[in-house]
C-alpha cells in the first residue's frame, strides 16, 4: 500500500453529504393538524374513560345503597322477629307454662 | 392664484381626511372607554355578583342526610334495637299524565290497601301535584315501581322503625317526617341522635347531572350518636301489663309505673296507660297521649309526702320512730282545721303509726317539732322543712333524659302561711312528679343518697363498646344513714299492717307508702269532688333494696283509696322483680 492510497483511506470519511431537511409551510400545517387530532383523541380517550369510570361508580353507589337498604330491611325484620310481642305470640310461648312459684336453693 | 389652487384643494382634502380619523380615533376611544367601563363594573363592581350567578348554573348543592343514632336496650350480653332507621316513600301523582284513572286507582289500591274511589278521585283533581300518602314502605314502592305508572312519583325519605311497637312509646317519642324527635328520648338527644347533615358541591352538566371534578367539594355527614339505655325489655313488659290493668280495672283515666335502681338511679322499667304505637303516631288523635306523664305530669302526691316530712323530723333528730303525740283527730291554725282522713282520731301515737296509719295530724306534729316550739310552727320549722324538700329534689327537674320533664311547684316562703306548711307536710298544696317521688323514695331506701335518675347507660363507640355516661351521684347525704334506716323500719309496717298490706310476701321486708292525693280545681278553690290520684311507692327488700317503684292510677272511678288502686299494680310488678333480681325469702 502506497502512501497515496493510505491518505486517501485515512480520509475517505471526512467528506460527507450534507443533508437537509426542509419544511415548507404546508407540512408544518399537517404536522400541526396531526398533533391536534392526536392530542384531541388522547383527550376524547381520557373524557370516555372517565366517563365510563364515573358509570361505573354510579351504578356502584347504586348497588352500595341497594345492599344497605336490604340491610335495614333485614334489621327490622331481625328485630321485629325478636320483638317481645312475636315471641310471646310464637309457637314456642304457646307451649310454655308460667310458674307461680320459685324455689331458691340455700347455700349451706 | 391659478398655480396655487390644487395645493389648496388638497390641503382641505387632508384636512377633511384628518378630520375623519381624529373623528374616528375619538369614536374608537370612547368605544374603548365605554368597553372597558362596562368590564370594569362587570368585574370589579359587579364581579361577585356574576360569579355567584354562574356558580348557580354551573354548581350544585347536595345534601347528604346523617345516619340518625340507633337506641338500644340491653339483654344478657346482646344489644337490642328498640329504635332504628329505615326507609320509605312519600307517593304523589301529577294527574296530568295519567291517562288511566280507574286503571291507576286500582292498581294502587291494591298495594296501598286504601279505597279505590279515594285514590281515583285524588289522582282525577286538576292540580300538578296530589300526595296519595306518606309512608309507603319499601315493598310496595318496589311492586309500584314495577307497575311503571305514568304519572305517578316515588320519594324515598329516611324514617324511624320502632319494633317494639307501644312497648317505649312515651319514653322513646319518635321522629317526625322532617326527620325531627318529638318528646322523649328522641326529642331529649335530636341534636347527637341526628349527627350532622353533610354537602357534596359538584359541578353540574346543562342538565344538572353531577359530574367529575377537581372543584366539587365534599363535606362528609357526621352520623348520630347510637345510645344504649338502661330499660330493661322484660321488666317494661311486666310494669306495662300491670298498669294496663290496674287502669282498666279501676276504671282509671291513665296510670303510670316507673321502676328505678337506687343505688344507681338507673331506670329499669318506665311505662304510662293508655300509650300509642309511635310506627303509627300520625294516627293519634289525642296529643297528650304523647307525653310521658311519669316525668311531665305535676300533681299533688298526698300522702305519699309524709315520708318527707318524716325524714326531716328523724334527720333533724326531733323525733324519733317512738316518739309519742296525741291524735285528737284534728289540728287547728288561724281559723283552718286539719282532720285526718276519715276523720279518724286513735289518741297516743308514736312516729311509726304516723306512717303506718298515714295520720295527718301526725306529720302537722312533726312540723311544729322542726322550729322548736313543740305547740306551733315557726319561722325557723318553716326553713328546715323546705330545706328538706329541697334536698329531696322537688320543686326542680330531676335531670332524667326526657323531654318536658315538669319542676313540679312549691310555692315560695314569701307566699306561704301557716296552713300552706301544713298542708304541705301530708303533700297538699304542692305539686311533683311521679319521677322526682321515686327519686326522693331511693334516696331512703340507700340510706341517704340521691342520685339522678337517667335512661341513659351509656353511648355506643366506634368499636362497638359501650361508653358510660358520667356520675349519677348528686348528694351523697341527704339524710344520715340510721335517719334513713328507720324510716325505711316505719315504711314496712305500712306494707305489714297498714293501707300496703296487699304487697305484703312471705318472707320479703317491703317497706311503702300509699297517697291518695285530691285534684285541685282548676281556679285553684278547693278540690274535685270524687275525684282522686292514687299511688304507691315502695322498695325492697328493705336493707339491701334492688328496687324502687312508684305507681300512679289517675282518677279511678271505683270506691276506695290508693290501697285498692295502685298496691296490687305494686305487688304484681314487685313478685316479678324479686324473682328478677333472684332475691330469696329470709323472713
Amino acid at each position: 500500500m502506497t502512501t497515496a492510497t493510505a491518505t486517501l483511506r485515512r480520509n475517505q470519511n471526512l467528506t460527507r453529504n450534507k443533508l437537509e431537511f426542509k419544511t415548507g409551510p404546508i407540512s408544518v400545517g399537517f404536522m400541526l393538524v396531526a398533533l391536534i387530532i392526536l392530542l384531541s383523541l388522547l383527550y376524547l380517550n381520557q373524557v370516555t374513560k372517565t366517563s365510563l369510570f364515573n358509570y361505573k361508580i354510579s351504578n356502584l353507589s347504586a348497588k352500595q345503597t341497594d345492599l344497605e337498604n336490604q340491610k335495614q330491611k333485614l334489621e327490622i325484620e331481625a328485630a321485629r322477629l325478636q320483638s317481645l310481642s312475636e315471641v310471646r305470640a310464637s309457637a314456642n310461648a304457646a307451649g310454655m307454662v308460667k310458674t307461680d312459684s320459685v324455689s331458691f336453693a340455700t347455700p349451706q | 392664484m391659478s398655480v396655487l389652487q390644487p395645493h389648496n384643494n388638497e390641503t382641505e382634502s387632508s384636512r377633511n381626511k384628518n378630520r375623519r380619523i381624529l373623528i374616528l380615533v375619538v369614536f374608537c376611544a370612547l368605544l374603548w372607554v365605554i368597553t372597558a367601563g362596562r368590564l370594569f363594573f362587570v368585574q370589579a363592581i359587579d364581579g361577585k355578583d356574576y360569579l355567584a350567578r354562574a356558580d348557580n348554573q354551573q354548581q350544585r348543592k347536595f345534601e347528604i342526610p346523617a345516619k340518625r343514632g340507633t337506641i338500644y336496650i340491653h339483654e344478657n350480653e346482646s344489644l337490642i334495637p328498640i329504635a332504628l332507621n329505615t326507609q320509605v316513600y312519600t307517593l304523589a301523582a301529577d294527574p296530568k299524565f295519567i291517562t288511566d284513572q280507574t286503571k291507576t286507582a286500582d292498581q294502587l289500591s291494591a298495594i296501598l290497601k286504601q279505597p279505590k274511589d279515594v285514590i281515583q278521585q285524588k289522582v282525577s283533581s286538576k292540580g300538578r301535584y296530589v300526595e296519595l300518602s306518606k309512608t309507603v314502605d319499601s315493598d310496595s314502592a318496589d311492586a309500584i315501581k314495577k307497575l311503571a305508572l305514568p304519572g305517578i312519583i316515588l320519594a324515598q325519605r329516611p324514617a324511624r322503625q320502632y319494633p317494639e311497637n307501644e312497648l317505649f312509646s312515651q319514653v322513646l317519642g319518635y321522629v317526625n317526617a322532617d326527620g325531627q324527635g318529638q318528646y322523649g328520648f328522641e326529642q331529649f338527644a335530636n341534636d347527637r341522635l341526628g349527627g350532622k347533615t353533610g354537602q357534596l358541591k359538584t359541578v353540574t352538566d346543562s342538565l344538572g347531572i353531577p359530574i367529575n371534578s377537581a372543584e366539587n367539594t365534599l363535606v362528609s355527614p357526621k352520623d348520630g350518636q347510637s345510645y344504649v339505655l338502661t330499660l330493661d325489655r322484660g321488666l317494661q313488659q311486666v310494669a306495662a301489663d300491670a298498669i294496663k290493668s290496674a287502669v282498666e280495672a279501676n276504671k282509671a283515666e291513665s296510670g303510670s309505673i316507673v321502676v328505678m335502681e337506687p343505688s344507681t338511679g338507673a331506670i329499669k322499667a318506665m311505662v304510662n296507660y293508655p300509650d300509642y304505637n309511635p310506627n303509627d303516631y300520625a294516627k293519634v288523635k289525642d296529643y297528650s297521649l304523647f307525653q310521658n306523664s311519669a316525668v311531665s305530669k305535676q300533681f299533688e302526691p298526698g300522702s305519699g309526702f309524709k315520708i318527707i316530712t318524716m325524714a326531716a323530723g328523724l334527720d333533724t333528730g326531733k323525733v324519733t320512730p317512738t316518739t309519742q303525740y296525741n291524735d285528737t283527730g284534728e289540728v287547728k291554725f288561724s281559723g283552718y282545721t286539719i282532720k285526718n282522713a276519715e276523720n279518724h282520731k286513735f289518741g297516743i301515737q308514736t312516729m311509726t303509726d304516723v306512717i303506718q296509719k298515714s295520720l295527718n295530724t301526725g306529720v302537722v306534729f312533726v312540723l311544729e317539732q322542726l322550729g322548736g316550739n313543740p305547740t306551733a310552727i315557726t319561722q325557723k320549722g318553716k326553713e328546715v322543712f323546705r330545706d328538706y324538700m329541697n334536698r329531696f329534689g322537688f320543686g326542680k327537674v330531676t335531670g332524667i333524659e326526657q323531654a318536658g320533664e315538669a319542676t313540679g311547684y312549691i310555692k315560695s316562703d314569701k307566699n306561704s302561711y301557716d296552713i300552706d306548711y301544713a298542708n304541705m307536710t301530708f303533700g297538699q298544696g304542692l305539686s311533683t312528679t311521679s319521677i322526682q317521688m321515686l327519686a326522693a323514695t331511693a334516696a331512703i331506701a340507700n340510706g341517704g343518697k340521691l342520685y339522678r335518675p337517667h335512661i341513659v347507660e351509656g353511648s355506643v363507640a366506634a368499636d362497638g363498646g359501650i361508653q358510660k355516661e358520667g356520675n349519677y351521684l348528686v348528694n351523697d347525704r341527704i339524710m344520715s344513714p340510721e335517719a334513713a334506716a328507720q324510716l325505711s323500719q316505719m315504711m314496712t309496717q305500712v306494707v305489714q299492717h297498714g293501707s300496703g298490706y296487699l304487697t305484703k310476701m312471705p318472707g320479703y321486708s317491703i317497706a311503702g307508702k300509699t297517697g291518695t292525693a285530691q285534684v285541685p280545681l282548676a281556679n285553684g278553690k278547693g278540690y274535685e269532688p270524687n275525684k282522686n290520684i292514687g299511688s304507691f311507692v315502695g322498695f325492697a327488700p328493705v336493707g339491701d333494696p334492688k328496687f324502687v317503684m312508684f305507681v300512679r292510677v289517675d282518677y279511678p272511678h271505683v270506691e276506695g283509696f290508693a290501697e285498692k288502686t295502685a298496691v296490687p299494680a305494686f305487688a304484681t310488678v314487685a313478685k316479678e322483680l324479686l324473682r328478677y333480681y333472684h332475691v330469696a325469702p329470709t323472713q
